[in-house]
């Protein structure tokens, strides 16, 4: 289960948020979903903070020979509020390339930790088949995976 | 962990968030963590690199050591590093596993591996004058336990007392007897709390004594210049600072002739575990000399401190006087 951990004592500060592996409307032939599955790729996001948030969004494509970076207009959320960016709309108006499968969507906000809530899913219309993929805005210089379960903060 | 069969397969990404290029690795680690395959590649801000293990193993693409993952390998942890940023890492990580019998995926994090409260070794450090130690910043790397030596990312090196010893950059350089603190300054991901790695700086101390000694007196006073009879002096040696105590099985005493009418009689009479160092030298002197002296020998005292796992030579040329 994703975790949001909210601290009292928190300063304001810049937070950007990456989801670095989500799923675009035509999926990785790696993923092994059944020929001519498409993925409504989705972000949701909620300002759980007590002021309103200037969300900036940019989304890192990759199709299997290119890359390239597209930044739709700026989200403003008002407390409490809930928004969805449906990125398959990017995809139609070409400015994310159709065959492209994967994206890293980066958040940009000013406030406290985990104000913003953000998660980022890709499933077809049934449900059927899709991916979650979790924000996480921490970088490192080592990272490592061993045999345990793992739990996931903001 | 990492996992491909013919139902499962994995990727595993990380991209430069920083705002210069790096390089990043990539290690997959088989065999019971025996074995690992290593990407290396540089990575301009923002580049990303994605590694699809099931492509990896089918395709038996090499690895930047030329190395392939055997084709029955099934599972394994893995690592990601900036290899260019020790202490204060760049990169992001993601990791997905995919079911397809059921069409599931679960995303996986990996932890981010932080460095324990560092110490600056040797804690404590003491040593004689006149002698350079490249001291270590170690920490301990939380997520394989890893020693670790972040000295050549430290600055703001300094010592309390520059009279002693200085510290200009972690090469620590004894001066002259006495006490001083030296410190570095460190800027790492901290280990707590986990899993967040927050940024922390550090401040190891280190104490630093450096001891030193002298031998006295330089004048001492025959009984007698007839050379018939023997004459005893007593010499000490003055240790600062007063905590450097020498280890009394290790450390030496002698004398020898140096000019004129001295005649040492065997070796000097050693005593190191009552107060000050001591040693009483036995001799025949005479005749007198016309500077009214019988002439001159030395003292020499080579004391072993354990605190410093070494010994330290000084010795006085002592006249002595005639009556």
């Amino acid at each position: 289960m994703k975790l949001f951990d909210r601290e009292p004592d928190d300063k304001f500060a810049v937070h950007i948020l990456r989801a670095p592996m989500m799923a675009l409307s035509q999926p990785d032939q790696g993923l092994g979903f059944p020929a001519g599955t498409t993925l409504i790729p989705r972000i949701f996001m909620r300002n759980a903070g007590a002021g309103a948030a200037q969300v900036s969004l940019s989304v890192d494509w990759r199709a299997e020979n290119k890359t390239g970076s597209v930044a739709p207009p700026p989200v403003v959320l008002s407390p409490g509020e809930v928004t969805v960016i449906n990125l398959a709309d990017q995809q139609k108006s070409l400015q994310i390339p159709p065959d492209a499968t994967w994206g890293t969507v980066k958040l940009t906000y000013s406030g406290k930790r985990a104000e913003l809530v953000a998660v980022a899913l890709s499933y077809d219309e049934d449900y059927r088949y899709g991916l979650q993929t979790p924000f996480s805005e921490n970088l490192s210089h080592k990272w490592a995976r061993r045999y345990v379960a793992c739990r996931c903060n903001a | 962990m990492w996992h491909v069969d013919a139902t499962h397969n994995t990727f595993i990404t990380t991209g430069n968030a920083g705002p210069e290029s790096t390089t990043a690795e990539v290690s997959l680690f088989y065999n019971g963590g025996k074995n690992k395959y290593r990407l290396e590649r540089k990575l301009s801000p923002g580049q990303q690199l994605w590694l699809d293990v099931g492509q990896v193993i089918h395709d038996q693409l090499a690895d930047s050591d030329g190395q392939t993952l055997p084709s029955d390998t099934m599972s394994g942890s893995y690592e990601l590093r900036d290899l260019d940023h020790q202490t204060v890492g760049q990169l992001y990580e993601g990791k997905l596993i995919i079911d397809k019998t059921y069409g599931h995926a679960s995303y996986g994090c990996g932890t981010c591996c932080g460095y324990s409260v560092p110490t600056l070794l040797p804690d404590p450090f003491a040593g004689p004058p006149g002698i350079d130690n490249t001291d270590v910043m170690q920490s301990t790397e939380q997520c394989g336990g890893e020693l670790v030596d972040l000295a050549d990312d430290a600055y703001n090196w300094q010592s309390t007392n520059t009279s002693v010893a200085t510290l200009p950059t972690k090469v620590l350089h004894t001066v002259a007897n006495g006490s001083a603190t030296g410190s570095g300054e460190v800027y790492v991901q901290a280990d707590k709390p986990a899993p967040r790695c927050p940024m922390a700086y550090y401040t190891p101390q280190q104490p630093v004594t450096v001891c030193d000694f002298t031998v006295g007196p330089s004048t001492v006073y025959a009984q007698n210049c007839t050379g018939q009879s023997q004459n005893n002096n007593n010499f000490s040696a003055t240790i600062t600072p007063s905590s450097c105590l020498p280890d009394s099985v290790k450390s030496k005493c002698g004398a020898s002739w140096v000019s004129g009418n001295i005649d040492l009689v065997g070796s000097p009479t050693c005593v190191f575990n009552l107060g000050p160092p001591s040693a009483t030298v036995t001799y025949f002197a005479g005749p007198k000399l016309p500077n009214g002296s019988a002439g001159t020998f030395d003292v020499t005292f080579d004391l072993y401190f354990d605190s410093l796992k070494a010994d330290i030579a000084r010795y006085v040329t002592a006249t002595s006087e005639c009556p």
